[in-house]
Order: C-alpha cells, then structure tokens, then sequence
C-alpha cells in the first residue's frame, strides 16, 4: 500500500515538473495518457538518480541539465532522445533513412564516430518492451508508444493533429486550426 | 412488440397529436440518455488496448445517435418540433429505465463486467408476454422516491418526468409504466396508426411535415444502418421499429432489418470473448476469439459531479467546459433537427473535439479520492 502510494506520488512530481518545463499544465499532460509510460522511460533509459537530480534542477537555468532536454522533448513528440541526441532538430534524420536504410538521410554528427544510433531505432522494438537503464539496454532515440505520436504536445501547440491518427473529421479542413489558451 | 395478434385492439394511451408530440420528445431523451454512459465506458479504455472492445461499444454508440436522428425524423414529419435543448434533456446521472418488473440503474462509470451487464439490459429488457404485462405498476417507494408507496405529488412528478431521472413512466398515469422501452416505442406505433386511421377518415393526414426538415442519407454517414427519411405511416413505422430492433434483433434472430449486429449481441460478444459471424444462433457466438482486458481501463469515479472536484482546480475547469462544450454541441444537433440538416456534418467534427476532451479528463487522477480519476460530467 505504502510502495504503491510512494510510486504515485513519484509520478505526480514527474507530472508536475514536466508541467513546468514543458509549458502546459498538468491536467494537459496527465490528459495525453502517456505519464506512466513517459517517467517509465525516462527512469529506465536514465536512472532513478539522474531524473531526480533533473526535477531537482533550476529549470530555468540555460543551458537546462541535459535530462531536461530529453523529458521536454519527450512529452512534445512521444519520442525518447537520449540527453546527448535531445539538443538535435532533425526528427527526419532518423524517421527517414535513406533508401539503403543503412543510413539517415541528415548526416548524424552528433554521434561518436562509428556509433550508428538509428540502426538501434529502425523498429526492431515493440511497444510496451522494456528498455532496461544501464549496459547494453541503453538507447538514445525510440518512439515509446504507437500512441505517443498521437499524443505529442506538439500537435495541440500548432493547432493540428497528427497525420493519419487522431482525424478530426471530413471536411473539417475548410476550418483554421483551432488554438488553445 | 411481441403481443399476440388474436387480442383485440387495445385502446392507443396516445389520442392526440400533442400527445404523440411528447412521447416522441421522451424517445429522443431516452436515446441521448444512452450515449453519455457508453462514451465514458468507450474512453475509459487505455490507449492503444482493447481494440475489440473500443470497436464493439463505439459502433453501438454511433448507432444511438442514428436512433436519435430517426426519432427527431418521425417527430418532425407529424408537424412536431424537436428539442434537444429543454432543462432536464439531459438526465442527472444515475438515469433509472425499465427492465420487465425491475427499474435498473443506469451509471456513468467506467467499462468493467458491471458496465456491460448494465448495457446488456440497456439493450435487450425482457419480453411483455401479454398485453396486460405491457404496463407495470410503478414502485415508487423502491425508486426511493417516496416512502409511502404513492405516486410524488403533482409538482415533483412532473419534475421527474421532465428531468429524465426515470424512464417508461406512462404520461398521464403516475401509478404506471411500460414493462420496456421497447413496449414504449410499441405505444407510439400504435399512436401513430391510431391517429392517422382517424385522420384519413376525415381526408386528411398526421403526415403535415415539412420534409425539408428531414435529416437524409446525405447528411448522415456511419458506417451502420441507414438513415430513414419520414414521410408518411409506413417510413415512420420502418423508422421506430429499427430502433427498437437494431437493440435486441429481429424476430429473435442476431440481425436487424439492414442485416446489422444488433446492439445486444455486439456486447454478449464482450462478455462470451467470441465474435458473432453469419448463420450464428442467439447466445452461442462461432466466430474469432477476442479479447478483453478489464484491468486496461481507467478508474473513472462513478457518477461523477462537479461538486467532486473542488480539490483539483485544473480538472473543475476542463469539467465545466466540456459541459458548455456539449450544450453548444446539442445546440447544433438540435438546429440540424429543426430544417439544418446540413449542419449535422459539422456536429460530426464537434463530436471528435469532445472525444478529446472526454479522453483527457478521463485520463486525470483525482486529488483525495484515491485510486479515481475524472471524467465528463455531463451535468448541462
């Protein structure tokens, strides 16, 4: 009882820092469905330690502590990159590879010469597989869920939806998109 | 519906128009009444699970909202106005409705066994055997609604009535009620023959609509049953009996009239873990496994009111809007009904705004009742 009341609330703080470094409010986050699965990830990929020395951050603090970057990153596109990835814009760089499928089609100089990262995001995981923190288990870039992408912030953020998930109904695209406060 | 043929006529409970005018206005309460308890089993399942049971209950939901356009079809090509948008339309969770002798509880909660055996009885109540087993005394003091066993006074009857806190009641009888829903709709398509046989005798006809106002094929998509444009006895009497049978089947059969799974055996599927396919008999599905996880479902607290979040400011807000949301949303259903029919499409992207919004208040723990989260409240 106490154990479940504890990881509780260790997933309400996920919650309510993750509001504060992300913009939107907690209800918003806790409404994407996606918390349990998201402060999952982040502690397996991290560690217990380093999330919580990340919500212990100032998160104002410029540059923010480097787990930061990759819950914010996290909740706006459903995708885990690794702090050392998080800082990196080109979301095509490894949904596209190139037509061999050996490599992305935007060079990836963020990487340690011969460390080929997308070959370890090419689908080979399912969702819901555990992806254990520490060793070998350890990866910089996944999607975490099929519905992760649905949920993305970033979606509500530029008033769209996104493609083939989540449609809005025929015909609904004579109308602006529609912004939230 | 299932009254022997060698009785004699009975005499119609429905001798006016006006009378007709306000069964027809509790059909389309009773059909919305439906819809507010299986969206909030519907979304109370965990993205990405269930897949078979968000199918099942969101197919049966879609097909209530056909129910209640072909209603607000009849309604108004009898010359009737419907209005979606008079207090108490929407009832005050739990809703009581008539199961054969017992009233059941309808809750808005989330999708659990309880849930669907509740949907089960939604769908499929129990058979009148006789004419005299169409009505059925109402026990109001079971109701909790007065200790002595008498029907409520005056005021407050009329307060239920209005309020849908209880279906099937019998308008003008406060010591009766139909046995089912489905001996309610039986009574308007007796209503309806009644006064048209009398207002063919005098050359005229109850049929005075302006089929303008119909809302036609090409304003209503679903992907299950069609839309019946009314124009006369026979459309009506094809409308009404769809809806009560698209709920239980036909003829004792799994199929409705447009070869539709009917609702009640779209859920016994849920419950058998097996899908019905084509030459099945009643109750004994042969087709694919399917599978359910009643444990991927969020705790959505039962019956929840505003009133229950006072502790969780973000959550009261999203809740409150979404009521306002769903006001505005009835409002333009309701225009569709009265001679915009055009603009039942865009009451379609509405109605995916408010999946959202429902999913995400679905989705919110609460603050100090442990283990529950929010949902819509659907307090108007």
């Amino acid at each position: 009882m106490t154990q479940s009341t504890d990881a509780e609330n260790k997933l309400r703080e996920f919650v309510k820092f993750s509001a504060t470094v992300t913009g939107f409010s907690e209800f918003d986050l806790w409404g994407t469905g996606q918390a349990e699965a998201y402060y999952e990830t982040a502690v397996n990929q991290e560690g217990q330690e380093a999330i919580e020395k990340a919500m212990a951050s100032d998160p104002s603090a410029v540059p923010a502590d480097p787990v930061v970057g990759s819950i914010v990153k996290l909740w706006y596109v459903g995708v885990w990159y690794g702090p050392e990835l998080a800082g990196r814009m080109d979301v095509a760089a490894w949904t596209a590879p190139g037509r061999s499928g050996a490599k992305p089609a935007v060079p990836d100089d963020s990487r340690p010469e011969g460390s080929r990262p997308w070959l370890a995001a090419s689908g080979r995981h399912q969702a819901g597989e555990e992806r254990a923190h520490g060793g070998d288990g350890r990866e910089p870039l996944f999607v975490v869920s099929p519905d992760a992408y649905t949920e993305g912030l970033l979606w509500r953020a530029i008033g769209a939806h996104p493609s083939g998930a989540k449609a809005p109904g025929y015909g609904s695209w004579v109308n602006p998109p529609v912004f939230e406060d | 519906m299932s009254v022997p043929e060698a009785e004699p006529a009975p005499d119609p409970k429905i001798k006016t128009i006006e009378e007709l005018y306000d069964y027809l206005y509790k059909g389309l309460q009773l059909e919305h009444a439906t819809l507010p308890p299986y969206l909030t089993a519907l979304y109370s399942l965990h993205p990405g699970k269930n897949s078979d049971a968000r199918h099942v209950i969101r197919v049966v939901a879609v097909e209530e909202m056909l129910h209640l356009t072909l209603v607000a079809n009849v309604l108004n090509a009898v010359g009737g106005k419907p209005d979606l948008t008079k207090p108490g339309f929407v009832p005050n969770y739990p809703t009581r409705l008539p199961c054969g002798p017992d009233y059941f509880d309808v809750h808005l909660r989330p999708f659990s066994r309880e849930a669907l055996d509740t949907f089960l009885k939604i769908e499929k109540p129990p058979e009148a055997a006789t004419e005299a087993d169409r009505f059925v005394p109402v026990d109001w003091t079971a109701l909790g609604l007065t200790s002595d066993g008498a029907p409520p006074p005056p005021a407050k009857l009329a307060e239920l009535e209005e309020s849908g806190t209880i279906f099937g009641l019998v308008p003008g009888d406060p010591a009766m009620r139909f046995s089912s829903i489905g001996e309610f709709y039986e009574e308007i398509i007796r209503g309806i023959n009644h006064l048209e046989d009398q207002a063919r005798q005098a050359g005229t006809t109850i049929f005075t609509g302006d089929p303008a106002r119909q809302v036609t094929p090409e304003y209503y998509y679903s992907g299950g049953g069609d839309v019946i444009e009314v124009t006369g006895r026979d459309t009506a009497v094809a409308a009404l009996t769809l809806v009560a049978e698209q709920g239980e089947g036909l003829h004792g059969g799994i199929f409705d009239s447009q070869d539709e799974l009917a609702h009640y055996y779209r859920f016994q599927q849920l419950e058998k873990g097996r899908y019905y396919q084509k030459g099945d008999e009643p109750d004994c599905p042969s087709g694919p496994e399917l599978n359910v996880d009643w444990g991927a479902v969020y705790p959505v607290k039962p019956d929840i009111k505003l009133a229950d979040l006072a502790a969780d400011p973000e959550i009261l807000a999203a809740a409150k809007e979404f009521n306002q949301f769903y006001a505005t949303f009835l409002t333009s259903v309701n225009l569709a009904y009265n001679g915009r029919p055009d603009l039942l499409l865009k009451a379609v992207w509405e109605m995916f705004r408010m999946r959202d919004s429902m999913n995400r208040l679905i989705r919110n723990p609460l603050t100090g009742h442990s283990g529950a989260n929010a949902g819509p409240t659907f307090e108007l």
